[in-house]
């Protein structure tokens, strides 16, 4: 076993990474230790990512133990970049963390200053200069062509900048080049955020946090106008709301939710807020309370501004619309359906039950008219999947069923009607797939069935296997 | 004796009374009828729309027809191309086949205006149904909960009664593998299938219910034999089939078929 990591006393002390755990022990009897979990380091720095949500919607990893924030446009808000960062440190120190962090012009060279010097914030002026001071470890490449470099006599990354590029990607490789660009900031390498960035967002800082449950639902109700005001304005509603609250304690708790409308008034949300809250596994706990709370629009979506007529039935599609919100935030988008019609043969296949949410802003899908009208129904009300075996007795080898037993019930058939032959879509299933023939069946009760024989008799099937599929009506 | 009345108590009662007369005429309780004439008359105006309709299937087998008859009744008491909420629990749907849409248009019902909810529990149907019922937007609330849950019991029936009664969306319980027990619908039938007029060439015909009306809060209860005529939406009543489809086992006395006498 060998140290991954160390603390600061351990470090001073002289222990160092990747050393044998025995020798460590050698060296201190009474070595305090702890088993490396980089699933929870993991953890731990994704709820970092989601509190440094505070500072920029624009947070991305940095490695396993890093983060990357891009704080254009919002450094105004907090002072200047110093009380930014000073910021930062405080808080981050009062959970506990200790932070190393450096703001320059650039991603690369804001990695390089944090994890290779003091760090500090490096004004773009400054920004040559000191990256040349670097020492050549902060270029990060393989070992293989840092010893090369050093056995060149290059100390700082100064005294590889001034080399011509065509050799140095000879003879090092086209990475170390990439790396020299990136950190000069001639390359530009945007970061990839963790969260979708919002449409339009809103948020309250509260200088004394909120703990009790009414105030912070006026702050939100207050957010939620401001939200809407903003969407107004742009002539949007929003599809996809998420409200944020940052705990005190570093905590940050996300609530979604979807509509199938684009929401555009605070009443409306605040509906499908509430129960959004009611289903939640674990309940919002505000513990020591909230300082940050935030509504974004995650996704917006242009209104349609209707105006109401004397006609009822606008007013009563909205109403159904907010129906089938309701219930799919409390049961789940997938389990409030609308039948869309799929062009196939295959009975199971020829409908696809779509979440009526994403559906519910498209003009509905049209269903084609019965084929035969004035006759009786040619499919059944009901659909057994998978479809239940039964056992037949046939009249004829290559007819319909003179009876059957279904779940230890015995029907004599008095009607039938077939067979309508299905064939298997070679396109898509395996080669084992079997021709269907379906039969409508009446028993002498009355009771009316949909069933097949799986297979022919002619292509060697022996037994073929026969099935219910559906029910009549 | 003199037994002294205080008048003006009395028509304070008497005003009170016809009051609510007065309120429950201008409520919106319109009926829907099943397009024939004979079992029309016997409801008198028919079936009451806001309100909530129980519907049975007899045994397992039967599960279609009685789907099939809720089908009917919702299609009878709703305007066209309003949306028609379903709310089935995941059981039902695995012991009696799931909802199929394309048969469904076969009965004269357009897919479109459907929109079918998957509850896991029976507490999450009766919850979607008071929801779905509140709104007045829905032409027909189609419940579907499986066998006799505890949660269906007198009060949360006389909860969607009332949610329907004020909305006048109405409701249609569908109770597959359950048995009746005392509750607020206003009316409850039990479902069996009956046998069909063959359309030629020894094919089933169209649907055909034995249905009968085992409670009616509001009137005669009754029995009948229903064809459902998809194209024009209407129920007609026919004749049972006599009995010569069966034919007689040698051994035993004829009998008659039992689902056609109830």
């Amino acid at each position: 076993m060998r140290l991954t990591a160390l603390d600061e006393r351990a470090a001073k002390a002289g222990l160092f990474k990747t050393m044998a755990l025995t020798d460590a022990r050698a060296q201190f009897e009474n070595l305090d230790i702890a088993f490396a979990s980089p699933r929870k380091d993991a953890a731990l720095l994704e709820k970092l990512a989601d509190w440094c949500d505070r500072y920029t919607p624009l947070v991305a990893l940095d490695g396993a133990d890093g983060l990357m924030l891009d704080i254009t446009g919002c450094v105004h808000l907090f002072g200047d970049e110093h009380q930014l960062r000073r910021d930062i440190h405080q808080r981050l120190s009062q959970h506990g963390v200790v932070v190393r962090s450096a703001i320059t012009g650039n991603a690369a060279a804001a990695h390089a200053f944090a994890r290779h010097s003091a760090g500090d914030v490096i004004e773009d002026s400054a920004l040559t200069q000191k990256l040349r001071r670097l020492r050549l470890v902060s270029l990060e490449i393989e070992d293989v062509h840092l010893a090369g470099l050093k056995r060149a006599g290059l100390r700082t990354i100064g005294d590889v900048e001034v080399l011509p590029r065509a050799a140095l990607a000879a003879r090092f490789g086209a990475g170390l080049v990439e790396r020299l660009d990136a950190l000069f900031g001639y390359a530009h390498h945007p970061i990839s955020p963790r969260c979708v960035v919002p449409a339009c967002m809103v948020e309250r800082r509260m200088a004394e946090p909120l703990i009790v449950m009414d105030s912070v639902e006026r702050v939100l109700h207050a957010l939620g106008d401001e939200l809407f005001r903003q969407l107004q304005q742009r002539v949007e509603g929003a599809r996809e709301v998420e409200a944020s609250f940052f705990r005190v304690d570093g905590e940050v708790r996300r609530i979604g939710i979807q509509a199938g409308r684009p929401l555009t008034d605070t009443k409306t949300l605040f509906r499908l807020l509430k129960e959004r809250l009611s289903t939640l596994a674990e309940p919002l706990d505000a513990g020591y309370g909230f300082d940050i709370i935030r509504l974004a629009a995650v996704r917006a979506e242009r209104t349609q501004t209707i105006q109401k007529s004397l006609d009822s039935t606008v007013q009563e599609t909205e109403e159904i619309g907010g129906l089938i919100d309701r219930l799919s935030i409390r049961l789940g988008t997938g389990r409030v359906l609308r039948p869309h019609p799929v062009d196939t043969h295959i009975p199971e296949r020829a409908v696809s039950l779509e979440p009526a949410v994403h559906t519910a802003a498209n003009p509905p899908v049209e269903w084609a008219p019965v084929q035969h009208p004035g006759e009786p129904p040619e499919r059944p009300v009901r659909l057994f999947q998978p479809p239940e075996q039964i056992e037949t007795t046939a009249g004829i080898p290559d007819g319909a069923p003179a009876q059957f037993v279904w779940r230890r019930v015995r029907h004599t058939i008095v009607l039938a009607e077939g067979p309508e032959r299905i064939a298997p879509e070679w396109w898509r299933e395996h080669a084992g797939a079997l021709t269907r023939d379906y039969y409508r069946l009446e028993d002498n009760r009355g009771h009316r069935f949909w069933v097949f024989r799986e297979g022919l008799y002619e292509r060697g099937q022996t037994t073929p296997r026969w099935y219910l599929h559906g029910l009549f009506a | 004796m003199v037994t002294t009345v205080n008048l003006t108590a009395l028509r304070r009662d008497i005003a009170s009374l016809s009051e609510r007369n007065a309120l429950e005429a201008q409520a919106p309780r319109s009926a829907f009828g099943f397009g024939d004439r004979s079992i029309d008359k016997v409801l008198g105006k028919g079936l009451q729309r806001g309100a909530l309709h129980e519907v049975f299937a007899a045994q397992m087998h039967d599960a279609g027809a009685a789907t099939g008859f809720v089908i009917a009744l919702a299609l009878r008491s709703s305007s066209d191309q309003s949306p028609i909420v379903w709310l089935e629990e995941d059981f039902a749907a695995q012991e009696h086949g799931f909802p199929y849409a394309p048969g469904l248009n076969h009965l004269g019902l357009d897919p479109q205006r459907l929109v079918i909810v998957r509850c896991s529990s029976p507490q999450d149907v009766l919850k979607a149904a008071s929801d779905s019922l509140g709104i007045r937007g829905t032409g027909a609330v189609i419940i579907a909960p499986w066998s006799n849950p505890k949660c269906l019991d007198l009060t949360a029936t006389r909860k969607l009664l009332l949610t329907a009664q004020q909305t006048g969306v109405p409701a249609f319980l569908l109770r597959l593998g359950a048995i009746p027990i005392d509750n607020s619908a206003v009316t409850r039938w039990m479902i069996r299938s009956n046998a069909s007029r063959s359309s030629g060439a020894n094919a089933p015909g169209h649907p055909v219910f034995d249905a009968t009306l085992i409670r009616n809060r509001q009137g005669m209860t009754g029995h009948w034999i229903l064809q459902w005529e998809s194209d024009n939406h209407v129920f007609r009543q026919i004749e049972p089939v006599s009995g010569a489809v069966v034919s007689t086992p040698a051994h035993r006395p004829p009998q008659t078929r039992k689902s056609a006498t109830g």
